[in-house]
């Protein structure tokens, strides 16, 4: 059930057209998580940008899909371009794809508008993007804990080899055909810790693991926006 | 009620149309049956032979009934060297209606957007850097909406011919003629003002 009477800020995360007059947006708001809402286009411009703070009052439609109220503030675009906005499109894909449902909404919506807004600004981007893919399988639930065995709960040893498997967790690594994390590096990764470069590319490929497995086989399309621009 | 097969199947396939639900299909349907009987036999000519021999343009992907559309295949087009992107096929003949534009065109049948499966190889960005390549080819004008996937697919094209060497421009954003500056929202004006003019 939606806030009612309740202005609140939201970005869309998606919109498509419906019929010939109007919009139903796939919104992230602040105290109502994901919401599918109807609007109405506009005559000249269309407000329901993704990538735009928008302050709303949301009304009961019909079943799972809300009306705008009311519209009261639409803010600049964040200035978002190439590499930046690819990346900001993919968070945008993860959380449409992989989070129907958003427990902590508030934190949530902060950490999103904190990532989309570094991204806008001059922050390296593979840290934001490693700290949101974290926030985001944490929302979902299936987060481990990287600091500690999930069986057993013993806390991993900085030279010790460790298997994260994306159901049974943190393990002991026994597999050679395995990928293998030191205790160090999972350590490091929980703590978002990126002093180390090398810590943050075996993020890259630990977090990529764990999200094309929660995937189930989906494709990312804003993936292929890098992989096509070194083609081209 | 339950109307005969054939008046369902009709009704059902006007519904394909954008804008027609159940209602209007079923008022198109009467009409097509009352009074326009002939109409009705040419209209399902029409569309058996348009979906037949309507294909994309081999060159700008625009539609056409040849491999080259009229507008490719004229010479003093291909020697203007310009080539303006645009995202759809309504946006070709906006532009040729102002008559201010004698180059070729690209349409990319949509703009980027990952999360309606919309990425650079659904736009035929192949066939744009080969029309890039072409030698009388100097100039990328830039025409799609300024949204933010507009915005998203002129600058990855733009990255693409920046390593062409092409020269790249984007369609200005203002004003509109005979509007009132009170009445024009205000990231319109800001942009009117980043891209004033000296007089």
């Amino acid at each position: 059930m939606a806030e009612q009477n309740v202005f609140q800020m939201a970005f869309v995360l998606h919109v498509k057209p419906f019929r010939e007059s109007s919009l139903i947006c796939d919104l992230l708001t602040q105290f109502d998580g994901r919401v599918s809402v109807m609007a109405y286009k506009q005559k000249f411009t269309n407000p329901y940008q993704v990538f735009t703070p928008l302050v709303v009052k949301l009304k009961p439609g019909q079943g799972d899909l809300y009306f705008i109220d009311k519209l009261d503030h639409v803010g600049n675009t964040l200035p978002l371009k190439t590499s930046r906005l690819y990346s900001a499109y993919y968070v945008n894909e993860l959380i449409v794809k992989l989070l129907s449902r958003i427990n902590d909404s508030e934190y949530f919506f902060e950490r999103y508008t904190q990532t989309i807004n570094d991204l806008a600004g001059t922050s390296d981007i593979e840290p934001c993007l490693r700290q949101f893919e974290m926030t985001l399988l944490d929302e979902m639930g299936v987060w481990p804990d990287l600091t500690s065995e999930t069986e057993n709960g013993h806390g991993v040893q900085d030279e010790a080899t460790y298997h994260v498997n994306p159901e049974l967790g943190v393990m002991p690594a026994w597999d050679k055909h395995v990928k293998a994390y030191t205790g160090r590096t999972l350590k490091a990764i929980q703590g978002a810790d990126w002093h180390d470069k090398t810590t943050l590319q075996t993020a890259k490929l630990l977090l990529r693991e764990l999200i094309n497995f929660h995937l189930g086989g989906q494709i990312l399309k804003s993936r292929q926006f890098f992989k096509s621009m070194n083609k081209y | 009620m339950s109307f005969p097969v054939l008046l369902e199947d009709l009704i059902r396939s006007l519904k394909v149309l954008p804008g027609v639900g159940a209602k209007s299909a079923q008022r198109m349907a009467f009409a097509l049956l009352e009074g326009e009987r002939l109409g009705g036999k040419k209209l399902a000519s029409t569309l058996t032979n348009a979906i037949a021999g309507i294909k994309h343009c081999q060159s700008c992907r625009n539609y056409t009934d040849v491999e080259l559309c009229e507008l490719c295949s004229n010479p003093r087009r291909v020697l203007n060297g310009q080539i303006c992107v645009v995202a759809n096929p309504s946006d070709v003949a906006a532009i040729e209606q102002t008559g201010h534009f004698q180059g070729r065109y690209f349409v990319l049948m949509g703009l980027l957007s990952p999360l309606d499966g919309i990425g650079p190889e659904e736009l035929g960005l192949d066939k744009l850097k080969h029309l890039m390549q072409d030698d009388t080819s100097n100039e990328l004008i830039l025409a799609t909406n300024p949204t933010v996937e507009g915005e998203a697919t002129a600058h990855y094209i733009a990255e693409i011919a920046q390593t062409l060497g092409l020269k790249v421009s984007r369609i200005a954003q203002g004003v509109p003629v005979g509007g009132e500056l009170g009445m024009v929202d205000g990231k319109t004006l800001g942009h009117a003002f980043s891209g004033r003019k000296i007089l």
